[in-house]
């Protein structure tokens, strides 16, 4: 059988190379064939049906069940209907095929949810080799492009709104001040983190301490800014979030938690804790969602971070970028300059997330998120001591691409090279280039505020995000269309103290304030000790 | 029940836990002759610490589905549609499959497909959405109350066993779960030869049942927070309130479709909805004793449709 399409419009998931394997695979005489799409749809739909290939199936919530059988009824009725597939139909069958090999990552995932002493090896000779495996013969330049897809949404204006645009989508209810709800401990990560709930048990979000409270918060959103969907974490200093405890749980006090975390994960979190107490009458007459919590324990902390977990996206496994002809989407080869400019070592693809979004309406839409873009704006990692660091202003270096001899080469490490980012060229990477010149002032200056860096911390990171910019700029020889000023021997004193001296962070800045440091290297072995 | 039974139920128990949903633990009295329902809302209001407050009047149509050979009724299952209609304003439709209680078992199991809006069947050649055959199916069971003969009811009855054929090996949850139950007995073959038997109607006036914080305090109980959309309003004005179980009051009528007999049927149903599903079977069991003590109750095991396939074929 022959069939041949031309793909004129834009589809979330189809690309052309996917056709033969689709029509290999759900297609019988130019039609979906129903016992195909059912075979899938039975895997994903069928909570009695718990292993696949002798591996224990990820779970597959409500909300993503109803997904797929909103689009498998779709299919079938195109199918009973023995309508001839069109790039239309292909792109569903895509769709589902994505959501299905997601979850099959995600059910290997789950078997391992540690790096294997062979994973840690290769994320250290990729490290090391990252420099030479990343120079870039100069070619031609061809104005590539890509369109709207489930991994990319390109933006016009207001590039510093779109981490807001997608929150509201979400239905994300951050606020100023919060409280959360203790749900349970966490195991994964290589970060302290917890399981809780929001005052109205709806949403969740992961509570999480360390060097990356500020990090995720600032490189999500620069993500958000170029037009990936990513997710949302934010940063809170002074007691500005309260955890309480509602005695149902298996933690139900500070002492608890504090003893469980460094049991897990080997971290004190004691200079991160401000007050504890009980919920009393007062506070519930200020924020009645407290009412139900009186007499509850509770604890607030100098500095952390929370992550949303909203009930409306539903996290499924990697978005597959190995897999499907995905590395050859313009949006993901392109990426890796995205994470250079950012500083992101932690490339891995369990870092990657497909999510099923409800739109409140019964209606759902698939979205590629880059997740847990943390280990960025400064890393050192050490082969010897097995430590691992992130955030450290002056680990993160003013330039980022270099002009050398007929090559652009990237100054940065990483520690996995998917396909798509092994196999890239100098216009998938000037593409992003692009993208990344179009960040004007205004949105570096608001992705960097909201991460909460203290004022010489931010100031510096800012010279220097503006810094390798120009970096990138001029190594693809582009015209900066919103020059930024910068100054690589800044100088930021206060109070006679001087902080920052020829563009360099000079003393531990208010270490009560800032408990994991911002120039002590000494970070986590959790996950990445050798 | 037989020992294939009790084996199945053994073996799908751990795996009904672990999925935390698909069942739930219930208990069924036969309801008084002698007692009007509104005299038994009275005398549940205020059972010792145990009070009920009933805040809504549903009405449900069924349409339960078996083979000639009645294998779901020999084998303790019954599968529906259901039409619910509450307060007279929100309406919506659910396909279910579930089991029979025993002295036993307490759990019952319950596989729901609990959207229907977006599954349709084709009739001359028109896509007609499933809910609005049912709504066909129920309007004139309505209109023609006890004996609904006319062409247009079984036309609609027909696009249901046309839906069944044509989904029996598809991903809806009952038909995925009876094919798991046993695959041989429950063939997609025997799942074809599924039609509707028996029709009727509920009119079901529901309540919460909830101790107060003075209760729970002392008998140092959780309480019973769930989130903002499964919590019902009643307990969100009244947060001292524990919510425990819900309760029903059933006033039903069904026709056997082959020989349109008809039967009633009405009976008080709790359901246990505590956070901690063991202390909520502890406190049901106090509650299972207040009821046959004081009311005279009852309890009783068989489903509707069990009770009514009894009584009419």
């Amino acid at each position: 059988m022959k069939i041949s399409f031309s793909q004129e419009k834009s589809y979330p998931f189809l690309l052309d190379e996917q056709i033969p394997f689709l029509i290999g695979n759900y297609i019988e005489d130019s039609c979906v064939s129903i016992s195909h799409l059912r075979k899938t749809t039975d895997l994903l739909t069928n909570i009695d049906i718990t292993k696949v290939n002798g591996i224990p199936l990820a779970k597959r919530r409500k909300a993503f069940i109803r997904h797929v059988k909103h689009l498998s009824e779709q299919l079938e009725e195109i199918a009973l209907d023995k309508i001839n597939v069109n790039d239309s139909i292909l792109n569903l069958i895509s769709e589902l095929e994505h959501l299905k090999l997601s979850i099959i990552e995600k059910s290997k995932t789950n078997l391992t949810p540690f790096p294997t002493k062979k994973e840690k090896k290769e994320i250290v000779i990729n490290s090391l080799k990252s420099e030479k495996r990343m120079q870039y013969p100069i070619l031609p330049i061809s104005s590539i492009n890509t369109n709207n897809t489930a991994y990319f949404k390109s933006l016009n204006e207001g590039k510093h709104k779109s981490f807001k645009a997608l929150q509201k989508i979400k239905g994300i209810k951050s606020r100023k001040e919060m409280a959360v709800i203790f749900k349970k401990l966490s195991y994964t990560g290589s970060a302290p983190k917890i399981r809780t709930y929001a005052l109205d048990l709806d949403d969740e979000w992961s509570l999480k301490w360390g060097d990356e409270v500020h990090t995720d918060v600032a490189a999500s959103r620069i993500f958000a800014a170029i037009g990936y969907d990513i997710d949302h974490p934010y940063c809170y200093k002074n007691g500005k979030l309260m955890l309480i405890f509602d005695g149902s749980r298996s933690i139900n006090n500070w002492e608890q938690l504090r003893d469980s975390i460094y049991e897990i994960y080997a971290t004190d979190l004691e200079p991160f804790f401000l007050e504890e107490g009980i919920v009393n009458q007062k506070m519930a007459v200020e924020n009645n969602e407290l009412s139900c919590y009186v007499g509850n324990n509770y604890v607030k902390f100098i500095k952390c971070g929370i992550e949303a977990r909203p009930d409306r996206v539903k996290r499924l496994g990697t978005f597959l970028p190995d897999q499907l002809y995905n590395h050859k989407r313009l949006e993901l080869r392109g990426a890796l300059l995205l994470h250079a400019f950012i500083g992101n070592w932690d490339t891995r693809k369990e870092n990657t997330l497909l999510t099923t979004v409800h739109d409140g309406n019964y209606n759902y839409y698939v979205s590629a998120v880059f997740s847990d873009l943390g280990t960025s704006f400064g890393v050192s990692y050490s082969i010897l001591c097995a430590d691992f660091k992130v955030g450290l202003v002056n680990e993160f270096p003013w330039e980022v691409a270099i002009k050398k001899k007929n090559n652009v080469c990237l100054k940065h490490p990483i520690n996995e090279f998917p396909i798509s980012y092994s196999s890239i060229d100098y216009n998938d990477l000037r593409w992003m280039a692009k993208l990344i010149s179009q960040l004007d002032s205004l949105t570096l200056r608001k992705c960097l505020s909201k991460a909460k860096w203290p004022y010489p911390i931010e100031e510096l990171f800012f010279n220097k995000l503006a810094s390798r910019r120009a970096s990138i700029i001029s190594s693809f020889d582009l015209i900066d269309p919103n020059p930024i000023e910068y100054d690589r021997n800044i100088n930021i004193e206060e109070n006679g103290e001087i902080i920052v001296k020829n563009g360099k962070l000079i003393v531990d800045y208010k270490i009560e304030e800032n408990p994991e440091s911002f120039i002590s290297k000494k970070g986590r072995k959790r996950n990445y000790g050798y | 029940m037989g020992i294939r039974k009790i084996f199945l139920v053994l073996l799908l128990l751990p795996l009904f836990q672990s999925f935390g949903q698909g069942v739930e633990t219930q208990r069924k009295f036969a309801f008084p002759q002698s007692v009007t329902i509104q005299d038994f809302v009275t005398n549940t209001e205020n059972l010792s610490e145990f009070k009920s407050h009933y805040h809504s009047l549903n009405l449900y149509y069924d349409l339960y589905l078996d083979n000639e050979n009645k294998d779901l009724y020999n084998m303790g299952y019954s599968l529906r549609f259901r039409k619910r209609i509450i307060n007279d304003s929100i309406v919506s439709y659910t396909f279910q499959l579930k089991d029979e209680i025993s002295f036993e078992k307490d759990i019952r199991m319950e596989v729901e497909e609990k959207e229907l809006d977006f599954y349709r069947v084709k009739d001359e050649g028109e896509w007609i959405r499933l809910p609005d055959v049912l709504d066909k199916i129920f309007n004139l069971y309505s209109t023609l109350s006890s004996k609904p003969d006319s062409n247009l009811f079984f036309h609609q009855l027909k696009l249901i066993e046309k839906w069944i054929k044509i989904k029996a090996n598809g991903s809806i949850a009952p038909f995925q779960r009876l094919r798991y139950i046993d695959s041989l007995t429950f063939d997609q073959n025997k799942i074809k030869s599924l039609k509707p038997i028996l029709i009727g109607t509920s009119f079901r006036k529901r309540g919460h049942i909830y101790v107060d914080s003075v209760y729970t305090t002392a008998e140092k109980l959780p309480f019973n927070r769930k989130n903002r959309n499964k919590t019902p309003d009643f307990f969100k004005l009244n947060t001292n309130y524990n919510w425990l179980f819900e309760s029903s009051i059933d006033n039903s009528t069904f026709i056997y479709l082959k020989n349109n007999k008809s039967v009633k049927i009405k009976e008080y149903e709790v359901e246990n909805k505590f956070i901690n599903a063991q202390k909520g079977l502890d406190l049901l069991k106090k509650y299972e004793e207040i009821m046959v003590k004081r009311l005279g109750l009852h309890i009783k095991y068989d489903s509707k449709y069990h009770q009514s396939i009894q009584l009419l074929q």
